[in-house]
Parts: structure tokens; sequence; C-alpha cells
């Protein structure tokens, strides 16, 4: 049986992120892919860099907002690790770091605003609050209708489609070990080991022992859970995500808004992607939802996101919509990232959900620190499944 | 007309047929008289598809060229394409087929369309689709293919057709498909000067073919045709050229001339033994690509079918898909032409009748026994077609060269491509390689690319395209204006 350090199971960013940052410290790593690398949500989302609170975040009231925002501190993290992750990779990630602003179209707009301020403050976070006329002098492009916005100076996007694979790339250099369209069928303790059973592409199995396993596998981080007999509660939700034609250069900003969904941004190649939370749609197999087949879309959500981006940003309406995609991302109960080691069982770590393309490389860095040294350079305790014990009290031990 | 004004309101139709070509046309004539409410909803401002491009009504010069071939076909046609009480939409796209969702109870229908019409985006719901949406030129991408002045033959035939004007002075046909041969007719007709036709295939080869007794008995018309076509092109001195292919188009801002080389016995192309051409236009003829991307996007069993369209959809003996009541006719189930395409037509709408329940199996045996006959017939016809028409296995490939621009809405080169895939091993799939290098994410959304993108990926990893798969096609299959979806009605 083949011995590897660190089974990565997973082939999105984080995971092929974590397969980096262990290899780079000696480690021998085996990433395991089901599909293709970076082919569901890191290499599908919009690539926003955002480390004020999304609306997703303050949406439901004042008191979830100030529980949603212990994110903050690991935003910092975050934010820091993009600013050199370029240098460190030696790729172009086509990263943009131009500044945020989330903009306020009414008077509650504005009160939701400056209690999203007091809350990130609070945190550690310090942002503006930007009048019509200083929205306008910045910028020009949006509409009369946005009358105040909030502005932190660090925030814009990367691009997805080339964050991951540089990981892989790098990783690979490190000696690590990638198997791409590779299920994982079975993960079994044996003795201090891991015992992960592979089935690849041809139908051949084979087990992979590993001193610890770490279940990167996003929104599918609850059927890996599921394996070793334990609840690992994140659910898969379905995005829907629209990309713009070409145009010239007029949106620096990562635009969002302060009480609807809305990401807006114009990347490298001159294309506005639009987003922000939209549903799709998991088609139906049998009696329950499948999050395995392609989300579909849903033509209502499209058009709503899309109208609200033309109102905000009328020189976008003469454009065309070039192409709409789905894409199923992983979201806990809590809302928190899962990050850590499962209490339950010693050796199995993971790192899921949440808004993990901002957060990606840096869950990727700290639980990697975790796994090697016993602890990370930075406490992610509030971020530990040790928080879900209640659950899986009643799984443990089998 | 019950047409155009119901544009941009919701509503629930008996049958939709994407596509007013051939296939459409028959369905919605056989739908129709049997009291069945039509919907037919195509990009073109008039019914016919490619085969009948005509002119604007406004706009039409007397004796322009004389109809000769696909004669029955138009006659078929003629009658259903002006009747009044089918709901006619034209100058509108389906941008998808939905599924209706099955966590809401509402209106009914299998399938709602979402159409882009003059009056902006809306979605109509109906109990039956039949997509008919044709094929296009299959592509070949060489080096000086993006000049201004190489086109498809195809569409340089669609200018003589439907505009009745001549794109060009001087023409180059180049290609493995004998609609070239067509098409020079139609250009010298019409005035121009054809510089060269080019075939791949040998003359040998494609005289064997075309005297198979079988052919030759039953298709005695067609080869009648191409026999007097041959002898009008000799007549004015047009040189047809055999064994050989395009590998260049040179010119300073636009094609000024054409390089073919000869085609070694094995198949491989030979730059040393060239000829060139003077001239203002390229018309590349490597057949056709069936129109998939809607199929595709609403999720139907596709196959490979290499020489026949590329990728096209399953079906079952009444043209049904693997999505119930999603029906297919035309070139979408694979190219046959035009004639059967029409056959196809009417035995989905059959198929569609019994679905939905207005006849019973016996009825509908009966009612599909010609088409189906006469199908048989034309299909035995086009596998020879195909046969013949079919380029030397990995000529795509032989024709680029690093630097050429694979993917010319992203600019993306050939070279690009193929170090990404050196790069990225872990790359098998057409998706995989968009995704890595925006091979196939611009305007045409891979329509020209995906089928070369595919060919290389397969080369490549030592893999047949068909593994390599096509891009993931997804609603909207065709760019829309953000002003159609601001303006329309869903949201």
């Amino acid at each position: 049986m083949k011995r590897v350090n660190v089974v990565v199971l997973g082939g999105g960013l984080v995971g092929c992120a974590a397969a980096y940052y262990l290899a780079r410290r000696g480690a021998g790593v085996l990433l395991v892919e089901q599909g293709d690398l970076n082919r569901e949500a890191s290499g599908r989302n919009a690539g926003s860099l955002h480390f004020q609170l999304e609306y997703r975040l303050i949406r439901y009231g004042d008191e979830l907002a100030s529980q949603f925002a212990q994110i903050i501190p690991l935003s910092l993290v975050a934010l820091a690790d993009w600013r050199g992750l370029e240098a460190e990779l030696q790729a172009d990630l086509e990263v943009g770091m131009h500044g945020g602003l989330i903009v306020a179209e009414s008077e509650a707009d504005v009160a939701l605003l400056e209690r999203r301020q007091a809350l990130q403050e609070k945190w550690g976070l310090a942002s503006q609050l930007l009048s019509a006329a200083e929205v306008r002098r910045m910028a020009p492009y949006l509409a009369e209708s946005v009358i105040a916005a909030g502005y932190f100076p660090h925030e814009g996007h990367a691009n997805p489609r080339l964050v991951a694979p540089a990981f892989a790339r790098r990783a690979e250099g490190l000696g690590a070990t990638i198997q791409s369209q590779t299920r994982v069928t079975g993960l079994m303790r044996d003795g201090a080991q891991w015992v992960v059973t592979l089935v690849d592409r041809e139908g051949l199995v084979r087990e992979v022992s590993a001193d610890a396993v770490l279940n990167a596998a996003g929104a599918w981080a609850g059927e890996i859970g599921a394996l070793a007999h334990l609840h690992l509660p994140i659910f898969a939700v379905p995005l829907s995500i629209n990309v713009i034609e070409r145009a010239a250069p007029l949106i620096p900003h990562l635009v969002q808004h302060a009480s609807q969904r809305l990401t807006l941004k114009q990347v490298a190649a001159g294309n506005v992607l639009v987003g922000g939370g939209w549903p799709s749609r998991f088609s139906r197999e049998g009696s329950t939802m499948s999050a395995r087949r392609r989300a579909e879309p849903v033509v209502e959500n499209v058009t709503a996101n899309l109208t609200l981006a033309a109102r905000l940003v009328p020189a976008i309406g003469g454009l065309h919509l070039l192409r709409s995609w789905t894409g199923i991302t992983g979201i806990t109960t809590d809302q928190m990232p899962l990050l850590g080691a499962v209490p339950e069982a010693p050796g199995l770590f993971v790192a899921a959900g949440g808004a993990a393309f901002t957060h990606g490389p840096t869950y990727a860095r700290l639980v990697s620190e975790l796994i090697l040294d016993g602890r990370p350079s930075v406490s992610i305790d509030l971020y530990s499944p040790a928080r879900f014990s209640h659950i899986n009290n009643f799984m443990a031990s089998v | 007309m019950a047409a155009n004004d119901q544009q941009g309101s919701d509503a629930t139709c008996e049958v939709a047929i994407i596509g007013a070509g051939p296939s459409g046309l028959a369905a919605a004539a056989v739908l129709r008289e049997h009291g069945v409410g039509v919907t037919v909803i195509d990009e073109q401002p008039r019914a016919g598809g490619q085969i009948l491009r005509q002119p604007p009504k406004s706009f039409s010069v007397a004796h322009w060229l004389p109809a000769k071939l696909y004669d029955r076909v138009k006659a078929a046609l003629h009658a259903v394409s002006e009747q009044p009480h089918i709901d006619w939409r034209f100058q509108s796209t389906v941008l998808g087929i939905m599924r209706p969702s099955p966590y809401r109870r509402s209106g009914g229908g299998a399938h709602e369309l979402w159409i882009q019409g003059p009056a902006g985006c809306y979605l109509l719901r109906a109990n039956a689709v039949l997509l008919a949406p044709g094929c296009y030129e299959r592509p070949l991408a060489f080096p000086g293919w993006t000049l201004p002045g190489v086109m498809g033959a195809g569409a340089i035939q669609g200018f003589v057709k439907s505009q009745q004007f001549v794109p060009g002075n001087r023409f180059v046909l180049a290609g493995s498909h004998p609609l070239q041969l067509v098409v020079a007719d139609q250009l010298l007709t019409a005035g121009a000067h054809v510089a060269a036709v080019v075939f791949t295939q040998r003359r040998q080869q494609a005289w064997r073919m075309l005297r198979h007794p079988f052919v030759a008995l039953r298709h005695h018309r067609q080869l009648l045709e191409t026999s007097r076509i041959l002898r009008r092109l000799r007549r004015a001195d047009v040189p047809v050229v055999f064994g050989h292919t395009i590998v260049r188009a040179d010119g300073a801002n636009a094609v000024e001339n054409a390089t073919i080389a000869e085609i070694n016995p094995s198949g491989v192309t030979d730059r040393h033994k060239t000829q060139v051409f003077e001239c203002d236009r390229i018309g590349v003829c490597h057949g056709f690509l069936a129109s998939s991307e809607l199929a595709r996007q609403a999720g139907a069993d596709m196959h490979w079918k290499d020489h026949a369209g590329g990728w096209v959809a399953r079906h079952d003996d009444w043209l049904e898909s693997s999505i119930r009541n999603l029906f297919v006719a035309g070139e979408i189930t694979s190219v046959d032409g035009a004639d059967a395409a029409l056959e196809k037509g009417r035995i989905a709408a059959v198929g569609i009748l019994r679905s939905l329940g207005r006849i019973d199996d016996n009825r509908a045996r009966n009612l599909a026994a010609v088409a189906r006959k006469r199908l048989s017939r034309l299909q035995d016809f086009a596998a020879v077609l195909q046969q013949l028409a079919q380029p030397p296995a990995n000529l795509a490939l032989q024709a680029m060269s690093d630097d050429t621009i694979l993917c010319r809405c992203e600019s993306i080169k050939l070279g690009e491509l193929q170090r990404a895939l050196a790069d990225n091993e872990h790359i098998l799939s057409a998706d995989a390689a968009k995704l890595l290098t925006r091979v196939g994410m611009g305007l045409c959304q891979g329509r020209l690319c995906g089928d070369n993108v595919a060919r290389v990926i397969a080369e490549t990893r030592g893999l047949q395209p068909n593994e390599v798969g096509p891009f993931q096609a997804q609603a909207p299959v065709k760019p829309v204006p953000l002003a159609a979806l601001v303006r329309g009605r869903c949201g």
C-alpha cells in the first residue's frame, strides 16, 4: 500500500493550495479530485476579493450580523496573503486590488452601511463612508441613484481560472502527486493511520495510507465526512454568474450593493462579471435535489441580477450578455467556515465553506500549519469543527 | 397574421418548432393538418432556412439564379411558409430550452423556451418542442484564415442566394465537400471569376465512389447535375484541382492569394509541392457541423458522428431525444441534407402527435410509413456523400501552425493551447482547456473553434475527439443584448 503524509481530498482552490503549502514544507502529499482540477466553485466563482462584510452576512439583522462579523480577522489575514500571492507562486493571477464600493441607493441603505461599518471597525477593518459627490468623483461610471458608498481600498478581484492551477503546478513541482478523475469510496481508521480507498477513471481500486487526511471537498465535504461516519454541516447551494462582453476599461473597483445581491467587476480581459449570490436551481433525481448534476439557471434571477447591474452601471446596458453559468458552493449552518481538526476523528482535517475564493489560500495555509505543526500561526479556533461536536457526539466511535 | 404581436408576452403553446428550415416547416405542415397549434421560431426574417434562403420580399433581382437542386423541397415548403394559422416568430433567437421548475406548480408545459424576440426577452412554455436548428460550416484553421476574404463556401452561397450579391471578384474554393462545385457554378452564373476549385480527394477516389452502382442507379439526378457543373467549369477554364488542400492565405490587409499543397497518398500534406492562386476571396468547404448547442444545453444525450455533423443528438424511432417531448429533426440528428431533413420533420411531427395522444400507434405507423421509406433511401445516399466528402484524417491538425489563431474571438493561438496542455497534464477535456486558456470563451461561444480544439486535445492526449467532449453549452446559448433582457418580461 502506498504511504503518504497527507491525502488532500478535493482539487479546488483550497485543495490545490493545501497541496502546495504542505509540499513546500516537505510533506508527502497526494491530492485526489473526483473530476478535473478547479472545475467546480473554485473555477466557476466570479473572483471577488471581498473583505468587507458581504450582504449575505448582514441581511439577517444585527444580532446575527455581529456573530458573522467574526470572519473579519480571517479576512484581514487573507488580504495580506493575496498581496503576496503572485510573487509567492511566480504566476500572473490577474490580481487587482483597487478598492471596493458597497453602494447605497436609499436612506435605509445608508443606515445599513453605517451599521456594517461599525461592526467592521469593531473587528479591525476600517472603511470609509463616501458621500454622493465623493462617489461620483471616484466612480463616475455609477448611476445617479447612488447616494453613498462604503469604500475599502484593498478589495478587488483575481482570476479564478488561474489561481488553483497555479497552486497545483507549484505543488507538483515540489513533489506532490495529483490524481484527478478519481473518486474516494472509503475513509477508514487503521491505528494511527488513515486508509483511503480510491477508484480511478478506469475503475481501478487502490488503497493509500496517510498520517492525515484533509477534507477540502467544498460543497461535497459533507459526503467525505459521511465516509468517516461523521456529520459536517455544510450545504450545497446553487448560484449563478454572468459575463458581459469585453469593453474598454471602465470599472476599476469591485462593486457591491448595500441591500441587494450584487457583485460587479471588470476583469483584465475587459469582460464585466456580474454575480452576487443569485440562486440557480438543483435538478431533481427521484425525490431528492441533486448536487451531482449541473445546477440549472433560473431565467428570472439572471434577468433580475443583470437588470440591477445595468441600473447601477448604465454604460453596460448597451453591451451583450455573453454567457451565464451556474456553480455549486458550500455554506455551513452558521455561515462561518469549517476550518481545523475534526475532534471526533484524530488526523482528519477540514477546510471548506464560506467565501472560499477570497479566503481559500488562507484556509489552506493555516490548516497546513495545523497539520504539520499542531498549531497554525494565526488562531482559527473560531472556525473549528469542534463547534458541531454536539452533533457528532452521536456519530463518533464507530 | 397572428405572428409578431404576441412577442414579449409569456404564454403556453402546444408545439414549438425551433428552426423554419425544411424539417421545421415539414413538421409544421403535418401538425397543422391535424389541428395542432404550432409556433415556429426562427432567427431569420422569413421562413425557409439556409436551403431556401431568399431575399427580402421588397428586394429581388429578376431571373437571378435558376433553381435546380432541391426543387422538390422548395415546392413542398412553399405552401406552409405562408400559412396564416401558424404563430410565426421571426427574428427571434431561442436562448435556452429550460426545464420548468419541479418545485413550483404552474402553467403546465414540458419545456420553457427562453426567447429573445424583437421586443425583448420572454419565456414561452410548450407541451412539446421540435428542435430543428440545422448546421453550419465546419471551419478549418490555417495560417491566414482570419484575413478578411476567407469565408465559408456556404456563406458565399448565402450572399449570392439571399442578397443577390457576389461578395468578391476572384474566388478560390477549397475543401472536401461537393457543395463547392455548386457554389462555383452559381458564382460563374452570377458573373464572378473562379480562380480554382480545390478538392482534398484524389480524382480516382471521388469517381470510384460516385460510380458505385448503387449511387449511380438511385441518384442519377444528382450525378447528372454534378457532371453538368464540371462540364461548365471546364468550359469556363476553371481549374479543378484534386488531391490538394489549402495551406495558407496571404495578403497585406485582405486575401490576395491562396496557397494549396499536395496531399500525398498517405494523407500527409506535402508543403514543398505547392501552387499559388491569386484571388480576393477563399471559400472553405469541409462539410458541416450540426448546430448542437441547444440540444446540449437542454441536456439531451449526444453522440459523436465525426463527418456527419460532429456532435449530434441521440433519438428514438420517432425522433424523440433522450428528453421527453423534446424532438429533434434535420441536421441535428446527422447532416444528411435538405431532402432527408424534410422527411425527418414529417416523422418527428407524427411522433409528436403520438406523444401528445392525438393519434394511436397504428395510425402513427401508417402516417410515417412513406416518409420513413424515403428517408431510408436518402440516408443511404447521404452516407455515401459523407464518406466521399470526408477530409483526410488529421487534416485540421496539419493545417495549423504554432502561431495560427485557433480561437478567433479570444485570439488564442494553437501554440498557446499546446503549451497549456504541456504545462497542465490534468487537462483532458475541452472545458478544462477553456477554463485555463479562454479558448472558446468569446462571442461565438466556441462554435468556430470547438471542433478544432477538441481535435488538438485528443491528438495531444492520445484520445478520440468524443472523449474530449464538446464545450459545455449554457443558456443563453448566444449572446443577448442586456437591453433585451432589461426590456423583456423575464424579471
